[in-house]
C-alpha cells in the first residue's frame, strides 16, 4: 500500500530528511509523524529513494580533461585589430566627405529659395523693364500691388486678386485693417515720387477716381499682378483714363507718401510704376538703403529650416570626425607599437 | 571539507583535496594566465564534472565531450566567476553544456551503428572505470543493476527535475550550492528536488527487481 500524501507534505518530508527545515516547522512535523502512520511511511520510503541515489556508483572521468595551449584558439593581438580600425577610420571620413557635401546642397539651393522669396522685387524690376519699354506711352501710371481693399475684392470677384496673378508673391495676400482710399493710393505717391525726384508731371495727367481705379484693376489685372509676365507687343497694357476725384484735392497740396518702402525708381514718364506698399508686406520688402545684393536673404522660413538640417548634421559630423580621428590615432600607435 | 553524508571529498573525489580558499587562488593564478593552476581545478573536479554530464547525458561519449567543452568554456570565461563555490560555478558551466549538447542531439539525432557490447552483446551503458576497485562477479552484477535502474529512472525526469536531483542526491551538494549551479533560487531547488523524488520513487518500485536486496523490499510500504 502507497501512502498517499500531499505535495506540501512530501516538500516537508524531502527538507526534513536533507536537515534543511527550521526548528518550528521540524518540531510539527515530527509531532505529525508520530500521529500519523501514512506519513511516517512517506518518509521512510522517501529515505530509501535517497539511499538508493547515494549510493549510485560515481564515474571517474576516462581522462584527462586538463586544457592544453593547443586547445585554446589563438588569441588576437590587439595588431589584429589594426586593419579594422583603418577600415573604421577611412569609412569615418568619406562619411563625413558626404556629409560635407549634403550640407552644401541645401546652401547652393539657398539662392533659389531667396530668389524666389524676392520675387516682388524681380517684379519691380521687370515692372521698371515693362515700363521702359513702355515709355512712349504718354501717362505714367502708378499702379500699387496689393493694395488692401483692391486686393480684397479681387479676391472676392475673380478668383485671382492680387496673388494669383502676381506670382506667387507672400506679401500680396496681406490685407490691411485700414483700407486707404484708391484715389489717394494713386495720386500721392505719384506726387511724392515726383517731388522727390523733382520731376515735372506730365501734362494732361490726372488722377483716377476710384472706381476707375477699381475697375481698372479688374480690367489689367494680369498687367498689374503679373508684370514678370512681358507684354506681347512691348508696350503696356491699355490703361484707361483716370479722372480726378475731389478728396484727392487737398492732397495735392500736401501729398503724404505712403510707398516710404518702395524703392526709389528711375522717373517713368510713360509706362506703369508697380509698386508694393510697405504696409501690406514689410517683411519682404527690402528698404531703400537695402543693397539689391543683400535683399535676397529675406525668405526666414526656408533659411531656419535648413539651418535645422545644417545643425543635424553637423551634429553627425562631429561623431564622424571624432570616429575618424580616434580609430585612425589607435591604428596608427597599434601599429608603430608592433613595429617598434 | 566534508559532505552531509560525513564523507571528505577527497575520499569521493580522491585526485586531490581542495578547500575554497584553494579553488580561489588557483583562479587568481588561472586569470593571470597560469594555466597550469587551473588544470589542478581541473584535475580536482573532472571526475564530478563528468559524473553529472554522465548522468544527465546518459551517453559516455556525449558526456566526455561535454566535459571537455565545459572546462574549455570554464577557462574562457572565468572572469565571470565572481567568488564563492568555484564547484557550484563548475557544475553550472557543465550543466550548461549538457544542455547545449542534448539540444544538438535534438536537432542533429545520431543512431549508434555498433550499440552492443563485444562480448556479451549488451548495450554499454556501465563503463569499465565504475568506482569499485576489486568488486567480485556478484558485486558487479549488482552494481550494474543498480545503476541500470537508477539511471532508467533519471532519465525518465525532467531535465530539471534530473538535474537537481544529481546535484543534490548523487553529487552530494547542498541545496545553496544547488541553487548557485543551476542558477535558480532555493524555493525551486526544494520543489524540484521533492518532486524528483516523488517521481523517483514511483519509479524505482517498478524496477524493484533490479535494486540490491537490501534496498528492494524497504521502497514498499
Amino acid at each position: 500500500m502507497r501512502t498517499q500524501i500531499s505535495p506540501r507534505d512530501w516538500q516537508l518530508l524531502s527538507e526534513y530528511v536533507d536537515h534543511q527545515l527550521e526548528d518550528g516547522v521540524r518540531t510539527r512535523l515530527e509531532q505529525r509523524l508520530e500521529r500519523e502512520p501514512e506519513l511516517q511511511a512517506a518518509l521512510e520510503s522517501l529515505r530509501r529513494v535517497r539511499a538508493v541515489l547515494r549510493s549510485a556508483p560515481a564515474y571517474r572521468a576516462p581522462r584527462s580533461f586538463a586544457i592544453t595551449p593547443q586547445m585554446l584558439p589563438a588569441r588576437r593581438s590587439a595588431f589584429s585589430w589594426v586593419p579594422a580600425l583603418g577600415v573604421t577610420s577611412v569609412l569615418a571620413a568619406m562619411l563625413l566627405v558626404v556629409s560635407f557635401l549634403l550640407q552644401w546642397v541645401p546652401a547652393a539651393s539657398a539662392p533659389m529659395a531667396a530668389k524666389e522669396v524676392s520675387a516682388p522685387a524681380e517684379m519691380a524690376e521687370m515692372a521698371v523693364a515693362v515700363t521702359g519699354a513702355a515709355e512712349q506711352a504718354p501717362t505714367p501710371v502708378i499702379v500699387y500691388w496689393g493694395g488692401p481693399r483692391v486686393v480684397q475684392q479681387d479676391m472676392g470677384r475673380g478668383g485671382m486678386g492680387g496673388v494669383g496673378g502676381g506670382g506667387g508673391a507672400p506679401g500680396m495676400t496681406v490685407f490691411l485693417p485700414t483700407p486707404l482710399p484708391a484715389v489717394q493710393k494713386l495720386a500721392q505717391p505719384t506726387e511724392a515720387y515726383m517731388q522727390t525726384e523733382n520731376i515735372q508731371p506730365v501734362p494732361g495727367e490726372q488722377v483716377e477716381t476710384p472706381a476707375a481705379v477699381e475697375e481698372e484693376n479688374y480690367a489689367t489685372e494680369g498687367a498689374l499682378l503679373a508684370p514678370a509676365e512681358p507684354q506681347p507687343e512691348g508696350t503696356p497694357a491699355p490703361l484707361p483714363e483716370a479722372t480726378e476725384i475731389p478728396m484727392a484735392a487737398p492732397s495735392e497740396a500736401a501729398p503724404t507718401p505712403v510707398m516710404e518702402g518702395v524703392p526709389a525708381l528711375p522717373p517713368q514718364p510713360g509706362g506703369p510704376i508697380l509698386g508694393i506698399s510697405k504696409a501690406v508686406s514689410p517683411t519682404f520688402l527690402p528698404s531703400e538703403t537695402t543693397p539689391p545684393s543683400q535683399r535676397v536673404d529675406t525668405g526666414e522660413p526656408r533659411v531656419s529650416a535648413a539651418r535645422v538640417a545644417l545643425s543635424g548634421l553637423s551634429l553627425v559630423q562631429v561623431v564622424l570626425a571624432a570616429v575618424a580621428v580616434l580609430t585612425g590615432l589607435v591604428a596608427l600607435i597599434l601599429y608603430f607599437s608592433r613595429k617598434s | 571539507m566534508r559532505t552531509r553524508r560525513g564523507q571528505s571529498l577527497d575520499t569521493i573525489y580522491p585526485v586531490i583535496y581542495h578547500n575554497l580558499v584553494n579553488d580561489l587562488q588557483l583562479v587568481q593564478y588561472a586569470l593571470q594566465g597560469d594555466l597550469d593552476a587551473f588544470n589542478r581545478l581541473v584535475l580536482a573536479y573532472q571526475d564530478m564534472a563528468y559524473n553529472l554530464a554522465y548522468r544527465i547525458l546518459s551517453d559516455a561519449d556525449a558526456a566526455e565531450d561535454a566535459t571537455q567543452t565545459a572546462f574549455l568554456s570554464a577557462y574562457r570565461n572565468l572572469r565571470s566567476f565572481r567568488g564563492g563555490s568555484f564547484r557550484a560555478w563548475l557544475l553550472r558551466v557543465v550543466t550548461n553544456a549538457c544542455y547545449d549538447e542534448l539540444r544538438r542531439q535534438q536537432r542533429h539525432p545520431v543512431t549508434a551503428l555498433e550499440p552492443v557490447h563485444e562480448e556479451d552483446d549488451d548495450e554499454i551503458e556501465s563503463p569499465s572505470w565504475l568506482a569499485d576497485e576489486s568488486p567480485s562477479p556478484e558485486q558487479q552484477i549488482e552494481t550494474r543493476e543498480l545503476e541500470r535502474a537508477i539511471q532508467n529512472c533519471l532519465d525518465q525526469l525532467p531535465l530539471d527535475f534530473r538535474t537537481v536531483v544529481i546535484m543534490v542526491d548523487i553529487q552530494g551538494l547542498d541545496y545553496q550550492e544547488a541553487s548557485l549551479a543551476i542558477g535558480k533560487p532555493l524555493g525551486t531547488v526544494k520543489s524540484r528536488l521533492a518532486r524528483a523524488r516523488l517521481r523517483l520513487r514511483d519509479c524505482l518500485e517498478h524496477l524493484a527487481e533490479l535494486l540490491p536486496a537490501n534496498l528492494r523490499l524497504d521502497l514498499r510500504e
